[in-house]
């Protein structure tokens, strides 16, 4: 594996060694000195690993005696990458994948390790890799972004500083211009992005533990029905107050109420909102546009009576008839 | 003395140097680390090891008809590699992550590959992966011994803690492995059970891969296998029956189906939407699936999965006004 990395007449950090092999910078020297009595028979000077460790760098001042090119990767090593490109996206049918497993292994098809180890995500690999770019080259991003539980699209200009994923969801964590301050959005909700060109001041944010920090955020008391789980990995933070025999209460912390009115209603009336009165209200409303958008889809014609519904559920279903074409929709038998 | 690391190394650039195919006699005679005055079946032990060694490495070790050795220098080396800068930076985005993510089992690989395909960079993709969230380290190893089992083709045993609370013994066939929603979970053939079961790896313990005999396989995964069949949405699980559901995208959120639905089912464009035929088992399961990830998403049919949502979505009106 050293032998590969160390070319000709070049000077190497030591810890750029033990960065990419993932060792300490003592390891590498130690094992850079054991290398420097490799070789082949006879074993004169001429014939073992040309290179000596001076401080922290380490001197190649030859040619290598053999194993001058980069060594294809093992089976083991294949599936790993296979496996990680996967988990941004990339399967076996991604141009990368196929161009790299087929020149740098001994595996031809691809879609050989996908059919053993799959590791699922929804990010579309273009996203994901205009935005870890970003990140990594401290560049502005203009996105187009769906925000949790809405249908709303909006634009904003963000200055990613880091990349997290949660359970195989994929997050990028920056700072976003149009709302001035840090934001969490989630790849897959990134509808659009357009580099800008504009470099930013990176500023002291390290990448942080998780992707959906609860701490400070406003919390909904919601009662569960009796025989109803609580939502442990669906809910982060959700902690549960109080448990008899008519349910269970928990507080579950939320950014937004569009999130938590969605996942309140997919109970299915399980669950209820007890405070406060903003969440409740988004849960209503919530509830009120589906099913409007259920009658919608299911009658063939306008129904007069959708009309008693409240005035700003009908005006919200209009917006988004317009929007999203569903008018047209209506109009087919 | 000679370590077994620095033996290896020499046998690699022996063999890399080699004009032709060489014999054990050669290796022994010219790599500096086989132990003089080794007996000859000793020797060959050992040989047979680094050779399988340095084959775990990529090195391509082949034998020829009369018994000899060669590099094969084509299967060995990389070629017609130049990755652009932008595929660089998508491998490294992608790949980095998970160097130090425990859930994630092939990190020791991944490192390797990466320093083999991309050389020496900096790693300082700011990022964090936390694929799995329960016991990451423990799921990570878990998987990593149950992917060599499945890549070897050998039998392994566990104790298995299902969602009733009840624990057995199990020797396993492992197919393959899928990670969903955080959790890994393994797909393989139960021995005794004879049937294909898909399991929790973090409801396994006292995982014993079977050793006895490592250079042979214990069976032969079914040529058909994927284990992407296996891997199923909330709504596709239970004891119900089979369905067929379909799931109409409104125009506005088209952009989201594949990403939503994961490979799963079929996308066909109907008019300015998308239906998602797709099977489920449980009618309210999907009806939940389906608001919880709204908008722009709507039941078109069974009928009784719509019945499901509207009579819900009017509870939870009631219960909210």
């Amino acid at each position: 594996m050293l032998i590969g990395m160390l070319e000709p007449g070049t000077e190497i950090p030591l810890s750029e060694l033990a960065g990419t092999l993932g060792v300490s910078a003592s390891q590498v020297a130690s094992d850079l000195e054991m290398l420097s009595m490799c070789g082949i028979a006879p074993y004169s000077p001429g014939d073992l690993v040309p290179l000596y460790v001076e401080g922290d760098t380490v001197q190649i001042y030859g040619a290598m005696p053999a194993l001058d090119r980069r060594v294809r990767l093992s089976s083991a090593e294949a599936r790993a990458l296979a496996a990680a490109l996967q988990a941004a996206g990339r399967d076996s049918t991604d141009p990368l994948v196929k161009r790299l497993l087929h020149a740098a292994s001994d595996i031809a098809d691809p879609g050989e390790i996908e059919r053993v180890v799959r590791t699922t995500t929804g990010a579309d690999p273009g996203t994901h890799t205009t935005l870890a770019s970003a990140a990594r080259h401290s560049e502005a991003v203009r996105i187009t972004y769906q925000t949790g539980g809405t249908e709303t699209l909006t634009e904003r200009v963000i200055e990613p500083h880091a990349l997290l994923n949660e359970r195989g969801v994929w997050y990028v964590e920056a700072f976003c211009r149009t709302a001035g301050a840090i934001r969490t959005f989630r790849i897959d909700r990134v509808a659009d992005t357009t580099r800008t060109g504009e470099h930013f001041e990176p500023g002291p944010i390290s990448v942080p533990g998780r992707a959906l920090p609860t701490e400070g955020l406003p919390r909904a008391v919601v009662h569960l029905a009796p025989g109803v789980e609580v939502p442990e990995r669906e809910w982060p933070g959700v902690r549960v107050v109080s448990e008899n025999d008519s349910g269970t209460l928990v507080e579950v912390p939320y950014a937004g109420t569009g999130w938590i009115a969605r996942q309140v209603a997919s109970f299915l009336g399980a669950a209820r909102v007890r405070e406060p009165a903003e969440v409740r209200e988004a849960v209503a409303q919530l509830a009120a546009s589906e099913l409007v958008a259920l009658t919608d889809r299911q009658a063939p014609a306008p129904d007069p009576k959708r009309r008693e519904i409240s005035s700003m559920t009908r005006s919200e279903s209009r917006r988004s008839t317009s929007s999203t074409g569903r008018a047209a929709r209506n109009e087919r038998p | 003395m000679v370590d077994a690391v620095e033996r290896l190394v020499n046998l690699a650039l022996f063999l890399a140097a080699a004009r032709g195919p060489v014999s054990a006699e050669q290796v022994r005679a010219e790599v500096i680390g086989y132990p003089e005055g080794q007996d000859e079946a000793a020797f060959l032990r050992m040989f047979e090891r680094d050779k399988d060694e340095l084959r775990g490495l990529g090195l391509a070790i082949e034998a020829t008809p009369d018994g000899r050795y060669r590099l094969d220098a084509e299967r060995t080396f990389v070629s017609g590699l130049d990755l652009a800068p932008e595929d660089e930076a998508a491998l490294r985005a992608a790949a980095v992550v998970l160097l130090d993510d425990p859930s994630f089992p092939f990190a020791g690989d991944l490192r390797y590959a990466l320093a083999k395909v991309s050389g020496i960079a900096d790693l300082d993709v700011p990022a964090a992966a936390h694929l799995a969230d329960e016991h990451p380290e423990a799921q990570g190893e878990t998987a990593a011994t149950l992917a060599a089992s499945a890549a070897a083709c050998k039998r392994v045993t566990f104790v298995y803690t299902n969602t009733a609370g009840r624990s057995a013994p199990h020797t396993v066939e492992p197919y393959g492995l899928f990670l969903n929603a955080g959790r890994w979970y393994l797909v393989g053939r139960d021995t005794v059970r004879q049937e294909e079961r898909v399991y929790a790896v973090a409801r396994m313990e006292d995982i014993t891969p079977n050793t006895a005999r490592p250079r042979s396989t214990d069976f032969e995964r079914p040529v058909d296998f994927d284990v992407s069949e296996y891997i199923g949405l909330p709504f596709q699980y239970g004891p119900g029956e089979l369905f067929d559901a379909v799931v109409k995208f409104a125009p506005s959120v088209t952009w989201r189906a594949p990403a939503l639905t994961g490979g799963a089912g079929e996308l066909r464009p109907e008019g300015d939407d998308l239906c998602w035929h797709v099977t489920a088992r449980d009618a309210a399961r999907l009806a939940r699936w389906v608001i919880a990830h709204g908008p722009g998403l709507a039941i078109e049919s069974p009928p009784e999965a719509v019945d499901l949502a509207r009579s819900g979505l009017a509870g939870v009106a009631d219960a909210h006004a």
